[in-house]
């Protein structure tokens, strides 16, 4: 296990700072534990000015405008400056009612490309991934999307947090995710992920 | 290099099961731990597949092929991980991490089997905590709530005790006082902690009802609360104030035992005093009421009777009991003294008008056994607190006995009233006849002397006969009609008058005189006429025969049984015919003069025969009813027995006088004519026109020597002096003068008792020459005979 320490990306909800592009796996049991790392990771990303997005059902809007105005932010004019962009898992992943890796992808590529364009000094994005996957048209190709994701990183440096409920699925699937993410948050430290398959070997399994 | 990439290898194997054994701690349930850690051996070297050994089974596979490790910790199973092996010796180099792994995943899930368990404990312990909690809070909050409520109604049952109109008392075993409110108190005038262990009874109980109080305590003692729950008894105050109090007595119970009493009392005194008030009322009303003379009915807006007094069961023949609830027109039945017809029910004409009513006159009561009575009666509205008529009283009068005597009253007043006035012209009449009368008679006499026909002087005087028996029948009547009494024996008087006057009828009689038929002081003349007139009456109701019942008896005549008597013994002659009776609208009108019903009678009959009886203080009445007959009573005062002396009469003819005589009267027709019969007779007449003359005449006489020996006086001088005041004047001077006094009006005194005013007889006009010569015969001749006062006598003049 190795601690990431060279200085690049505050998550805001980790002891540790972690290279821009990083793809990390958040897998959380209590809420508390899953809004207070969303939310931490919004701020920090503005503080800096990053380009920041958010995909998540479980956040609604007053709270992310209290927690902003707790922080001497103003929601309306993150939004307004195109510094953050908010919305639902379900109409970013699961938009026109299939799960697709490439659109997934691509909307991932521009959001680095714009926030380059707009001379923000980083992008960072933070989305849960719905139970729902297991369900929807595509949804098993998930972990060739995660996997794909490690690729487009490395071309693309987004720092992405990946939010997994534990109690939403089970642990086989959960093993599952971690093969496919190279960084985990572990007990609030972020660590580099041992379960963790490169790209290319987990698409020859 | 193998060596390395060995070591290598190994030690990313480690991180691995690390990892695995980090991360799956995070994992919520033992299912998604087992997954994960069999999907994550996967990933160990030598590993083609991991499962918990109760998913699936191996079976088919070789058991060289097959690892298997146990999920144990604590004694708690949860099932073997058979690892399917690819290839066994590289797996064997990570076989004691992957024990070591499954331990720890053993120890963890034990560690959250304990920890759910003891979660569980936990929770349930919190939730019989916070069950317990919630039970007590709401235990302590009833408890609160009860402990307030009961301190309320502590407070309030403390308030009503306190404000309670009631005395509130509790007495223990022994009758002290344990509890007792303020009204208690106030009553009784002490303090409660006066109050408070003191002896009940000797404390609030007078000292007469003391005994019985605690009887009644006693019995509540042992249980017999039936019989003296409620009750009423008095206490006494402490200024000595007896009040009445009604108790509601209950026995306190302890666990079944009486451990006192508690009572409530009402303070009844004014109640009581007004009760007892009412009842002393209702007693006097009930008194009033059976003492009142007059009978009272009272009934209710029915008409129905709900009280009558003893009087009015009297009258009605109804008892209160028999005629309580009946209508009334059962109970009083009235009619209309003549018609008989019904009268109007006087409770209805109350109810209509409300007001007090009279009724009307000639009521007739016919009572339950047929008894008529008339009434007299009225009916008032009985009213309530609010005005309201709540019924009707009745009061009614026997008046029949009142109604009698009162017509009796009127009849004497009305013929009284026609007796002055007949008595006058009568009197008149008299003394005009009087005059024609004695010329006549003069007249005839001088014809006989002169050998001259005196028939028609004789058919004249039979004439005049008649019409004397008419004026001497109207004074009778009339004032003039004074009876010359004596003692006069009814027995042969009735027996005598009554065969005379049914001699030769178709009558029969039935004659009974009692032997205590009493004498009586009366005219015989006028009493005979009276028996005469009513037998002859009684024939002539009956001209196709029949009985007539003559009956004699004494008679005690009571208190305002007449009111024209006074009490004291008395004759009652009793004449009584079966004809056809007498109808009662012309019955108050009988005895009325000039009031017949025969063709040719004069109507001075019944009156004449009223007059007599009233003249000699008697009465006389009649009952008739139609169809049966009538029955007409005399009753006549019994007289006093005494010896009298009675002047036997003798003839006229026989008396010769000599003297000087005088006359006096005012009439000068009459003067004439007395002269010339005191003339005839021998005398030497002076005459003289009133006293005041005859005074004179006397003076002179007797001074001349040769006083009057007779005089002949009248009593009555219109305008001047009268025999009465005369009479003393003249005897001063002719002390032997044998005196007559003269008059038309035989009530005068003189005329019964004319020795009591100085005359020597009485002798009443007009009169014949023959019944002066008898009388001054009498007087200056004939010796005085005592006779017994029973003996029947017809005199004409008296002496004594």
């Amino acid at each position: 296990m190795t601690i990431v320490r060279s200085p690049a990306v505050d998550l805001g909800f980790a002891t540790a700072q972690v290279p821009p592009g990083s793809h990390i796996c958040h897998i959380y049991v209590e809420p508390d534990e899953r809004d207070n790392a969303l939310l931490q990771f919004i701020t920090r990303g503005l503080s800096s000015k990053e380009s920041t997005a958010c995909f998540s059902d479980n956040l609604d809007v007053s709270t992310l405008r209290t927690w902003f105005e707790g922080q001497g932010l103003s929601l309306d004019d993150e939004r307004d400056d195109g510094n953050f962009i908010q919305s639902d898992a379900e109409s970013v992943y699961f938009s026109d009612g299939y799960f697709d890796p490439d659109r997934m992808l691509g909307l991932l590529a521009k959001f680095h490309q714009d926030a380059v364009a707009r001379h923000h000094p980083g992008a960072r994005v933070i989305g849960e991934m719905s139970p729902a996957i297991s369900r929807i048209e595509g949804g098993s190709r998930l972990f060739e999307y995660e996997a794909r994701v490690n690729q487009l990183l490395t071309t693309h440096p987004v720092t992405a947090v990946c939010q997994y409920d534990a109690r939403a699925f089970d642990g086989a699937m959960i093993m599952d995710v971690l093969t496919v993410h190279p960084m985990m948050v572990l007990r609030g430290n972020v660590v580099q992920n041992p379960l963790y398959i490169p790209p290319g070997e987990f698409v020859r399994a | 290099m193998t060596a390395a990439r060995e070591t290598t290898i190994q030690a990313e194997v480690l991180a691995r099961l690390l990892l695995i054994q980090s991360t799956a701690g995070h994992l919520p349930d033992n299912a998604a731990v087992i997954s994960f850690v069999c999907r994550g051996l996967e990933m160990v070297p030598g590993v083609a597949t991991a499962q918990l050994s109760r998913e699936r089974g191996f079976d088919s596979e070789p058991l060289a092929c097959i690892e298997r490790f146990p999920i144990r910790f604590g004694g708690t199973d949860h099932g073997d991980v058979l690892i399917k092996l690819t290839d066994p010796p590289v797996f064997q180099h990570y076989a004691p991490h992957v024990q070591n792994l499954l331990f720890i995943v053993a120890v963890m899930l034990e560690e959250r089997r304990q920890r759910q368990l003891a979660d569980a404990y936990q929770r349930e312990l919190e939730l019989r905590v916070e069950q317990r909690t919630r039970q007590l809070t709401e235990e302590v909050a009833e408890r609160r709530a009860a402990e307030a409520k009961a301190l309320a109604e502590m407070r309030r049952a403390a308030d009503y005790l306190e404000i309670a109109e009631a005395i509130i008392v509790e007495l223990d075993t022994h009758g002290r006082i344990r509890v007792i409110n303020k009204r208690g108190c106030d009553l009784l005038g002490y303090t409660a902690d006066e109050l408070i262990d003191q002896d009940w009874f000797e404390l609030a109980i007078p000292r007469a009802e003391r005994t019985a109080v605690r009887e009644v305590f006693q019995l509540v003692m042992v249980g017999r609360r039936d019989s003296v729950e409620y009750c009423d008894s008095p206490i006494v105050t402490r200024g000595g104030e007896v009040l009445h109090i009604a108790w509601h007595n209950l026995p306190r119970l302890n666990s079944g035992a009486i451990t006192g009493t508690l009572s409530s009392g009402v303070d009844i005194t004014q109640r009581k005093r007004a009760e007892d008030a009412l009842a002393a009322e209702k007693e006097r009303l009930t008194v009033t009421l059976r003492s009142i003379g007059d009978g009272v009915i009272t009934t209710d807006t029915n008409g129905r009777v709900v009280v009558m007094n003893p009087v009015a069961e009297e009258l009605t023949g109804w008892t209160q009991c028999e005629a309580q609830g009946r209508s009334l027109a059962d109970i009083f039945v009235i009619v209309h003294e003549h018609t008989q017809l019904p009268r109007e029910n006087p409770v209805t004409k109350v109810l209509t008008t409300a007001t007090v009513v009279q009724m009307s006159n000639h009521t007739q009561l016919i009572a339950r056994d047929g008894a008529r009575r008339a009434i007299s009666d009225s009916g008032a509205p009985i009213r309530d607190d609010r005005g309201n008529t709540i019924g009707v009283v009745l009061v009614f009068r026997d008046v029949t006995e009142k109604q009698r005597l009162m017509e009796q009253v009127q009849r004497a007043e009305r013929l009284d009233a026609i007796g002055v006035l007949a008595g006058g012209i009568a009197h008149d009449f008299n003394n005009l006849l009087g005059g024609i009368f004695g010329y006549i008679c003069l007249a005839r006499e001088e014809a006989v002397s002169q050998g001259a026909p005196v028939e028609t002087l004789d058919e004249a005087l039979k004439v005049f006969d008649r019409a004397r028996e008419l004026t001497q029948q109207l004074l009778t009547f009339a004032k003039g009609g004074k009876p010359v009494c004596s003692i006069v024996d009814l027995r042969k008087l009735v027996t005598d008058c009554t065969r005379f006057a049914l001699s030769g009828s178709n009558v029969s009689c039935q004659l009974r005189l009692s032997p205590d038929l009493p004498a009586v002081e009366a005219d015989a003349n006028q009493i005979w006429r009276v028996i005469d007139n009513l037998i002859r009456n009684a024939v002539q109701a009956m001209p196709h025969g029949g009985t007539i019942a003559v009956h004699g008896d004494a008679a005690e005549i009571e208190e305002e049984q007449f009111p024209a008597l006074a009490n004291g013994q008395y004759a009652k002659i009793a004449i009584a015919d079966n004809g056809p009776g007498i109808p009662s609208e012309i019955l108050p009108r009988i005895f009325d003069p000039f009031f017949t019903t025969k063709e040719r009678g004069s109507g001075l009959g019944l009156a004449t025969a009223y007059s007599v009886v009233k003249k000699h203080d008697g009465y006389i009445e009649v009952q008739s009813e139609l169809g049966k007959g009538s029955c007409f009573c005399i009753y006549l005062p019994a007289a006093q027995r005494r010896r009298t002396k009675v002047v036997r009469s003798v003839s006229p003819e026989e008396h010769m006088g000599k003297g000087r005589a005088l006359v006096m009267d005012d009439e000068q027709y009459l003067r004439t004519l007395f002269e010339r019969y005191l003339v005839r007779m021998g005398y030497g007449v002076t005459s003289v026109r009133d006293g005041n003359e005859a005074i004179g005449a006397a003076q002179a006489a007797a001074a001349s020597g040769e006083p009057f020996e007779v005089a002949l006086i009248d009593l009555t001088i219109p305008g001047g002096m009268g025999g009465k005041e005369a009479i003393a004047h003249i005897r001063a001077h002719c002390p032997g003068v044998v005196a007559i006094a003269a008059s038309g009006y035989s009530d005068d005194p003189i005329m019964s008792q004319p020795q009591a005013f100085g005359f020597s007889a009485s002798l009443g006009k007009p009169f014949a020459i023959a019944e002066l010569a008898a009388l001054l015969e009498s007087c200056t001749r004939a010796p005085m005979l005592e006779v017994d006062s029973a003996e029947a006598t017809s005199p004409t003049c008296r002496t004594e």
